[in-house]
């Protein structure tokens, strides 16, 4: 069962009341009339949630939420205060909740909603990047890297040296999982147990825990399934902690449901971004220079900016690189890592820049790559643990059918539609945490696997299941994962593509340690009885790599192949292979399954996601998915993936590493390209629609 | 305003008296405890909630209770249990045809009424006749394999 699927006796449903301004004050609430209304229990504002709920804010549990991520990255002088509802009159951005209604059924709720009335002094707004952004604050360090870089001498250009230099952007994209965020809390006697929505449920325990000021073992977070996340849910919202107290406080389960309204703005987004990218090179094509410097917004409150510059600084062995971020505050809600953050609008830059440089120099975009080939980890100064990427071009040229050559922009048609091609690279950390499996074997010769982690759709029921089967030699079939409790053993949250890589290893652990056991025992463990488990062993991992200065990446390559139909006005992509090199893969369906997944977000980037602020108002104007428009089954072509599938054993002694992220990085950038190829038309600002194909400038002359 | 419902859920007759405001969604899942039909926006934009009305696929969330009045409705519970899967969810779990499973009630509900459509046969016919139904984990082409398999099948 999902979250919102769990339904308790006495339940109450509370729901948020949304404010449309984006900046301003809270001037007056009258909840009378809504209180009057059938079945309605409560109303919650920063008038009585501290009184009534114990709800508060306070720079501890800010650390320790959505608001908390990324914080550590500006300098102290700058002093962020942390966001949380019903804890102040300040309005930070619309969509905040001003008011929480509980009621006996979700029908009152809803109406009750509606009938609690408000007034707001509203302030002067700023929702967008604009051109009077000009330095921002400068974070340090994030996601482990220096945000501020540069690298050898920019020097002078030589006269047969050519420079690109754009700028490239991407607007506010929305995770939209399926599922809207959902926790239902249950108190009773001092004890909380939390069904909830979450990637991470060990933060989750420990935040709720800690707003409640309960001891972390009187919270149970409980997460069988949840309905995707990609980011959205990987951090600790206020509607979880919330629910927790108004159950506290009334003495009943309260479920509180996200509308998806509420999606957009109280559970993270990826922020737009303004990216500014430079390119020297040589006749040939070799970098001599790469700057890549990111405008990225973020709210008056929160810490998370996007780290555009992630995959640029590995990538790319350019003797000159400068890397820098620059953040803007404006009165919007926190965004928050969405699907491979950083690297997903970071790379839609600087794969589009090095297409320009190909075509500049008229040599086939894939040569530039090999050209600039990245041997080593060069900002690092290490060696990669393994890398395969000079495969993935091969067989990805090989199965696509690259062409060999330099092609001219609007070389193919194919009956109304120019048809062209385009590729991109793709790279993305390996990354591991410490993680904690506990293996159970029944005399029957059943096991059981526990662990903390989620499975949000990334297949971690069943790659646990095939690591237990082949360490212990145990049917498939009988062996059963429980994920997502924590009271199981923790486990890192699902994000950053680190569970396969952290808990894998943990799993391997428990198994080899059983293995001993059962050698000791001679191997007779489905022969006793008695008790219920025969053998019951914890493993654990470090969240270290096997080796030491070295630097753990996976790669890969896309090659996609795109139609533009002048005469219809259309836009679509034909066909898409990917080649990747994510280590040994564990389960091809699923690994497939998660790569084809995020290369179709890759083509609802280039394609259509648009996030937009209504610019009078400053509120978001399609926060829903009607207006908000995602990939539907027929905008997906034929996908065609290819893992390397070589281990990496210097990372771990499985040689898993993580992949649910990597096929994201590069595929705007990729059809980006292609429709460059195919128009002559060069668009540097997403999404890419027919009209602004028509809007840009042609370098090609029609015929 | 109250109103006296009746109706077939799943084959079992159902008489209730509700606002006539409530959705025929919000009636399953929690008047019903019916929760295997799912509600991913309650405004008709995302599929998540299809059930067959009179064997027709039908947004539950679009449709107020008053106007189901003796409809006969069937929800994913009425398809298969675990033990024995309709051929559908057979086809689904075969060909990976979902990640975290959330719109695949909707999926699947929305994939009776094609399996069944003489009118769609190839695999562009079916994605844009599955086309209501968002996936955010993107297992489209998948989906359109495992219906495509159940059709060759014979259908349902
Ligand atoms: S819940 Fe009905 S269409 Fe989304
Ligand atoms: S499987 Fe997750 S939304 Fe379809």
């Amino acid at each position: 069962m999902y979250a919102a699927d769990f339904h308790l006796p006495h339940m109450l449903y509370a729901v948020g009341i949304r404010c449309h301004v984006p900046h301003g004050k809270i001037i007056r609430i009258a909840d009378e009339e809504a209180l009057r209304s059938n079945g309605v229990v409560a109303v919650y504002t920063h008038l009585n949630a501290f009184e009534e709920l114990g709800w508060t804010v306070t720079e501890e549990l800010t650390r320790a939420s959505a608001e908390g991520l990324g914080l550590s990255a500006f300098k102290q002088s700058e002093s962020v205060v942390g966001y949380r509802p019903l804890t102040t009159d300040v309005i930070r951005f619309a969509g905040q909740w001003i008011a929480v209604l509980v009621a006996r059924t979700i029908h009152d709720a809803n109406r009750g909603a509606s009938l609690v009335q408000f007034e707001v002094e509203s302030y002067d707004h700023n929702v967008s990047l604009n051109q009077a952004d000009i330095e921002g604050s400068k974070p340090v360090c994030f996601f482990g890297e220096q945000m501020q870089v540069e690298r050898g001498l920019r020097g002078t250009a030589d006269a047969t040296d050519i420079v690109i230099s754009q700028i490239y952007k991407t607007p506010v994209q929305l995770h939209q999982p399926i599922e809207p965020s959902a926790t239902v809390a249950v108190y009773e006697d001092t004890q909380l147990t939390l069904f909830d929505s979450t990637q991470a449920v060990v933060a989750t325990r420990d935040h709720v825990a800690l707003s409640l000021g309960l001891p972390k073992e009187r919270v149970r977070v409980v997460t069988h399934f949840v309905g995707g996340g990609f980011g959205s849910k990987n951090q600790v919202w206020p509607h979880q902690a919330l629910a927790a107290h108004i159950s506290r406080s009334l003495g009943r389960p309260v479920s509180l449901q996200l509308t998806r309204n509420d999606m957009a703005v109280a559970s993270g987004y990826r922020s737009q971004t303004k990216q500014k990218v430079e390119i020297v090179a040589d006749r040939y094509g070799k970098l001599k220079s790469l700057r890549h410097l990111s405008h990225v917004a973020t709210s008056t409150a929160g810490g998370y900016f996007e780290p555009c510059g992630l995959s640029t600084l590995a990538l790319y062995p350019s003797p000159h690189l400068e890397v820098g971020h620059f953040v803007h505050r404006k009165h919007v809600s926190t965004p928050t890592p969405f699907r491979a953050p950083g690297e997903t609008p970071g790379s839609f830059a600087v794969e589009s820049a090095l297409d320009e440089v190909a075509h500049r120099l008229r040599i086939n975009p894939l040569e530039l790559r090999k050209l600039n080939y990245p041997s080593r980890n060069t900002y690092q100064d290490r060696e990669w643990s393994s890398i395969h990427l000079d495969k993935c071009y091969t067989i990805g040229a090989e199965e696509f059918g690259w062409p060999s050559s330099y092609v001219e922009p609007r070389s193919f048609r194919d009956g109304r539609e120019a048809v062209g091609y385009g590729m991109a690279t793709t790279c993305y950390p390996a990354d591991v945490l410490p993680a904690s499996v506990t293996v159970k074997l029944t005399h029957s010769g059943h096991a059981v696997v526990e662990t903390a982690a989620a499975d949000i759709g990334t297949g971690m029921y069943t790659i646990l299941a095939q690591t237990v089967a082949d360490q212990l030699s145990i049917p498939f079939d009988l062996i059963d994962v429980r994920l997502g409790e924590s009271v199981f053993p923790p486990s890192p949250s699902a994000g950053r593509s680190r569970s396969t890589s952290s808990v894998l290893p943990a799993t391997k652990n428990a198994c080899e340690k059983i293995r001993r056991k059962l050698n000791a025992k001679h191997n007779t463990w489905t022969t006793g009885s008695g008790e219920e488990w025969a053998i019951v062993e914890t493993g654990t991992y470090s969240g270290t790599a096997n080796a030491d200065n070295l630097s753990f990446y996976s790669f890969g390559a896309h090659f996609v192949e795109v139609g533009v139909d002048e005469e219809f006005a259309k836009v679509r992509v034909r066909r898409f292979t990917s080649v990747l090199d994510c280590g040994r893969i564990v389960n091809p369906k699923t690994a497939a399954s998660q790569i084809r997944g995020s290369i179709i977000f890759g083509i609802g980037m280039a394609l259509m996601e648009d996030a937009q602020f209504d610019r009078e108002g400053g509120r978001l104007v399609n926060d829903n998915l009607a207006d908000y428009h995602v990939p539907v089954n027929a905008d997906i072509p034929e996908i065609d993936i290819h893992f390397i599938n070589e281990p990496d054993f210097h990372f771990n002694t499985l040689g898993v590493r993580g992949l649910g992220e990597i096929g994201l990085p590069g595929t705007a950038a990729a059809i980006a390209n292609a429709l460059y190829s195919a128009t002559g038309r060069r668009i540097r600002s997403l999404p890419i629609s027919y009209s602004s194909l028509l809007a840009a400038d042609s370098t090609v002359k029609p015929r | 305003m109250n109103i006296k419902l009746r109706l077939l859920v799943n084959r079992d007759p159902v008489d209730a008296t509700i606002d006539s405001r409530v959705t025929l969604l919000d009636f399953l899942r929690e008047d019903l405890h019916l929760t295997g039909t799912k509600k991913g926006c309650g405004h008709g934009q995302c599929g998540s909630c299809t059930v067959l009305i009179d064997g027709k696929r039908m947004l539950s969330c679009l449709k107020f209770v008053a106007m189901v009045q003796d409809c006969t409705i069937t929800t994913i519970e009425d398809l298969g249990n675990r033990d024995v899967l309709h051929p559908l969810q057979t086809a689904f779990v075969k060909h990976d045809a979902f990640q975290c499973g959330f719109c695949t009630p909707g999926q699947i509900m929305s994939a009776m009424e094609v399996v069944s459509d003489k009118a769609a046969c190839t695999r562009e016919q079916i994605s844009e006749l599955m086309s209501g139904n968002l996936c955010r984990c993107g297992a489209y082409p998948n989906i359109v394999s495992a219906i495509m398999e159940v059709k060759a099948n014979g259908g349902i």
